[in-house]
């Protein structure tokens, strides 16, 4: 059976994923047909050898410009001896028991602290057209994502509500949980503190990024049952998450 | 021109993208892979799978792209594309995972059969591609994977008009068609 050049277009735009609502009607109308779903299956296979061999080329591609580039410093043989190593992930451990953080590194807590976690917008001194090129402050380091380097600003900057707030946020961004976890706890311990529902919320999102979910559990209920919180919403739906 | 920083957000990347897909997608390399190496030295050790996973976030990102999927409103650049990365690097530390426990199982051989024939299946897809030509198999994956519309292959190609390419693209397609019926009798 030959196929009209319409045909065509609307297996070829349901492969690539352009189908309008209507067109995706006629598509639905159009498989019932025998000989049309079997050409429309013939097609899904070659469109898709097509696709991989487009994707392995852009592989390739990818892996010329990475040849190009320098060797990223910190993939060099590390020369810290093994047994410090083990040391400091004892140590880490023993912190990490102390505050009740058991099971690091859970893939599934990390996929919901994922879909969640969003970094908190700079709104203290954001960066503005130019300011990217000069100095920045450490308030701009975090919001374009050196959020080392805006820890070590922050470290020497006075002691602020705004400085603390976003420090514990460099921490989180960092992954580095079990510090993020005491500080927003500081925050979220002082009620008249400017940031302090905020660090609420990513305070339950330190505590599911270590699995303590029991913890993340308890704020996640206070921070739903606060209407006026911003975070609200997604609380709810993150502790329907969790059950 | 757009010019693309570490700190650009996804709107940005459209501009740069809808400019030069080329010099978009190597900058977007170029300014987040250190980064994004280091981002996961502080949560999984396996160093190896790191820069693989990356590469595939940056073509994840390029698909999403060619598609439209991009909302600029999502988040920043930098974080869409870590969350894509980071989401490889947990399903493929998963997948090795698996791995592991089904050798631990002690079925080797189921394993090395479907690695073997997955690594037969890719190598006999190659083979059927490159069987079209180049200028074949360049004019479908321009149209197929990077989507470039009809007029962009003209110029692109150096073809004499759009009805051209439409001949070409329809000759090729038969040509596919009738290599996969040589090699799996479709």
């Amino acid at each position: 059976m030959e196929f009209t050049d319409k045909d065509i277009r609307l297996i070829e735009d349901a492969l690539l994923d352009r189908l309008s609502g209507e067109d995706q009607f006629r598509l639905a109308e159009r498989l019932k047909d025998d000989q049309f779903s079997a050409e429309y299956e013939r097609y899904k296979l070659m469109i898709g050898m097509v696709q991989s061999e487009g994707r392995s080329e852009l592989k390739k591609d990818l892996q010329k410009i990475d040849k190009e580039l320098p060797l990223l410093q910190n993939n060099k043989q590390r020369t810290i001896p093994m047994y410090v190593r083990w040391l400091v992930a004892a140590s880490l451990i023993g912190i990490a028991g102390y505050l009740g953080i058991y099971n690091f590194n859970s893939d599934t807590n990390l996929n919901v602290y994922n879909k969640y976690h969003e970094a908190y917008p700079n709104l203290i001194d954001p960066i503005t057209k130019g300011s990217e090129s000069g100095y920045m402050s450490p308030y701009q380091l975090y919001e374009s994502g050196r959020y080392e380097a805006a820890q070590r600003e922050f470290s020497v900057l006075d002691q602020s509500e705004e400085r603390d707030f976003y420090m514990a946020l460099t921490y989180l961004e960092l992954e580095d949980f079990v510090n993020a976890i005491n500080r927003l706890s500081q925050i979220n311990n002082n009620d008249a503190h400017r940031f302090s529902s905020e660090a609420r919320w990513y305070l339950a999102l330190a505590y599911i990024g270590v699995q303590n979910e029991e913890k993340a559990g308890a704020i996640l209920i206070d921070i739903s049952e606060q209407e006026n919180s911003p975070f609200s919403k997604s609380a709810s739906q993150l502790l329907k998450e969790l059950e | 021109m757009t010019k693309l920083t570490a700190a650009s957000g996804l709107q940005e990347l459209r501009n740069a993208f809808a400019e030069n897909r080329e010099r978009a997608i190597r900058d977007v390399y170029r300014l987040h892979r250190d980064s994004f190496l280091k981002y996961c030295q502080t949560w999984s050790s396996n160093s190896d799978v790191h820069l693989d996973c990356f590469q595939e976030a940056v073509i994840a990102l390029y698909e999403n792209l060619v598609k439209g999927k991009i909302k600029t409103d999502q988040s920043s650049l930098k974080t869409y594309l870590f969350a894509i990365g980071k989401h490889k690097v947990l399903n493929e530390l998963e997948k090795r995972k698996r791995r592991e426990k089904r050798k631990e199982l002690q079925k080797e051989y189921i394993i090395e059969e479907s690695k073997e024939s997955e690594e037969t299946e890719k190598l006999n897809l190659k083979k059927t591609i490159d069987q079209l030509g180049t200028s074949c198999k360049d004019l479908l994956v321009k149209f197929y994977y990077h989507q470039y519309s009809i007029e962009a292959i003209m110029i692109d190609m150096d073809y004499k008009n759009q009805n051209t390419v439409k001949a070409h693209k329809s000759r090729c397609m038969k040509k596919l068609r009738e290599l996969m019926s040589k090699s799996s009798g479709i």
